[in-house]
């Protein structure tokens, strides 16, 4: 009586455990399956472990674990479809700019390419873009100033917050590689502004987009800066920077856009402190519609602090409305 | 498919997020207990399962009724669980906890309320599922957990039959060299 198994042997053994064998195969090995017990021993062990392992991995998960993973879903989701608003958004923005303008975004770092239409939307908007001649450039006095050309001119990729001159009430810009070019007023004049957006968004001095940031802070708040705080937020590679855009932000009043990017953020930013930042901003609209996420970010956040927070905003939200509140709507 | 079924499923393609979440609900137990099978860890899994039901979204409106909704969760399941371990490194680098065993147990099982001789089996059993290849595991699973055919298999992940087999009889080889003692115990 054979007693040694070939390879082969073993394989056509796991074959027919996997009733993968053709008929005459199958019977060869049934046949040989009484004459050799070391085979037979062989497909009884691989039944056996088989059997073993499903009996283990048919337990299924825990409700803990599913109803996480659901919420977490439903943000998920939910930031899907909010991207989607923002994107058709953009495009509608874009669409008024004339190709002159995507020509030229068109040759920045591709990790800014994004954030160059946003903020060529937004700077540019409904401005008319005019022809190009070589005389040197002087916005002094101008009321709108022309980006397209100051883009084109490259005055913008070397401008400077002149420090020594900075006070309350006045800024200036200058220019290391053209001396011709300066600019200088108060930070809410419309020109300053929007070369400040234009270098908190696109510069790639870590430290000019800083100072940037710094001064948007003077800026009054309206919808168009809160929507290049909020690009900066959403895309800024530095800490630095981009908390400060996020604490500047929280000083805004609340917007859909807003609310929308700080969801994003408590999902997606690795930073805790930006993630705490954003729950501050959204316990001042605090709303039903948070609590999935909330629920989401007070089990499963990697930082105590900001579970915590979401605990709290949790616990405040689903405290049952008093009587007297009740009879105050009444 | 049942009308209820049906309906959520057009309201969804229709736009409408809540009827995309109760389909979640119908299946998703299902779906986490093979990402939770396939992956062996408790956040690959979950990830997968993300994963999963985001394609499911975003790919509703190209689903036309000729399978079960089930079925076409399912392929989209595996596949993803198949290729997240190209995408990430995680899956082969869980190593098992000193004392209390894997995490995936912490939240599929109670070691508390088991015996012991039954939480050394359960921890050898993952540990043994954790030497297989991704590949060889994903197969496994799907053939003696999962109970699919080896066509089916091989049609699903885009692989030869003989590759599957391939696979079946390593990761069947290794479980059985891995489970021996454990198995007239």
């Amino acid at each position: 009586m054979p007693n040694n198994i070939s390879e082969q042997q073993k394989k056509q053994a796991a074959l027919y455990i996997c009733n993968a064998l053709s008929i005459t195969s199958k019977r060869k090995l049934e046949q040989e399956l009484k004459n050799n017990s070391k085979l037979l021993d062989y497909v009884n062990d691989l039944k056996l472990s088989i059997e073993k392992t499903r009996e283990i991995s048919t337990i299924g998960p825990s409700e803990e674990l599913l109803q996480g993973s659901r919420n977490l879903l439903r943000g998920k989701i939910q930031d899907l479809n909010n991207k989607e608003t923002i994107v058709a958004k953009l495009f509608a923005i874009l669409n008024n700019i004339k190709d002159g303008v995507a020509s030229i975004a068109k040759t920045r770092q591709p990790v800014w390419a994004v954030v160059t239409y946003v903020a060529i939307g937004l700077i540019a908007g409904r401005m008319l873009l005019t022809p190009l001649d070589d005389k040197p450039i002087d916005i002094s006095g101008q009321e709108q100033v022309d980006m397209n050309k100051l883009l084109q001119s490259g005055v913008l990729s070397d401008l400077k917050i002149d420090q020594s001159t900075l006070s309350p009430s006045s800024i200036k810009l200058v220019s290391h590689s053209d001396d011709k070019f300066n600019v200088s007023g108060n930070v809410n004049d419309k020109n300053i502004r929007q070369i400040l957006y234009y270098l908190l968004l696109n510069d790639n001095d870590v430290d000019n987009r800083y100072q940037a940031g710094k001064q948007i802070r003077r800026v009054n708040p309206d919808s168009e800066s809160q929507m290049v705080l909020i690009s900066s937020v959403l895309s800024e590679t530095n800490q630095r920077v981009k908390m400060q855009s996020m604490e500047t932000l929280s000083q805004y009043q609340s917007s859909t856009d807003l609310i929308n990017a700080c969801k994003r953020i408590l999902l997606d930013d690795r930073n805790f402190e930006m993630r705490l930042q954003s729950l501050n901003i959204l316990e001042k609209n605090k709303s039903i519609e948070l609590i999935p996420l909330l629920e989401v970010v007070s089990k499963m956040d990697d930082n105590s602090k900001v579970k915590k927070k979401a605990r709290e905003l949790l616990a405040d939200l689903q405290k049952p409305v008093s009587i007297e509140s009740t009879e105050d709507i009444q | 498919m049942d009308k209820t079924t049906k309906d959520l499923i057009i309201k969804a393609q229709a736009g409408d997020t809540e009827s995309f979440h109760e389909i979640v609900t119908i299946y998703d137990t299902r779906i986490m207990t093979l990402t939770l099978q396939i992956a062996q860890n408790k956040e690959d899994a979950e990830d997968i399962y993300q994963e999963t039901f985001v394609k499911v979204y975003k790919n509703l409106s190209k689903f036309r009724f000729e399978s079960d909704i089930y079925t076409w969760i399912y392929r989209i399941a595996v596949n993803t669980a198949y290729n997240y371990k190209r995408k990430h490194s995680k899956m082969t680098i869980v190593e098992p906890k000193e004392e209390s065993g894997y995490d995936f147990l912490d939240w599929v099982y109670d070691p508390q309320s088991s015996e012991d001789n039954r939480e050394e089996l359960i921890i050898a059993i993952n540990q043994s599922l954790l030497t297989l290849s991704h590949q060889q595991r994903t197969v496994f699973i799907l053939k003696h957990i999962q109970q699919l055919k080896i066509k089916d298999i091989a049609n699903i992940l885009e692989l030869s039959d003989g590759t599957v087999k391939k696979y079946l009889f390593r990761a069947m080889e290794k479980l059985r060299v891995s489970l021996k003692e454990y198995n007239y115990a």
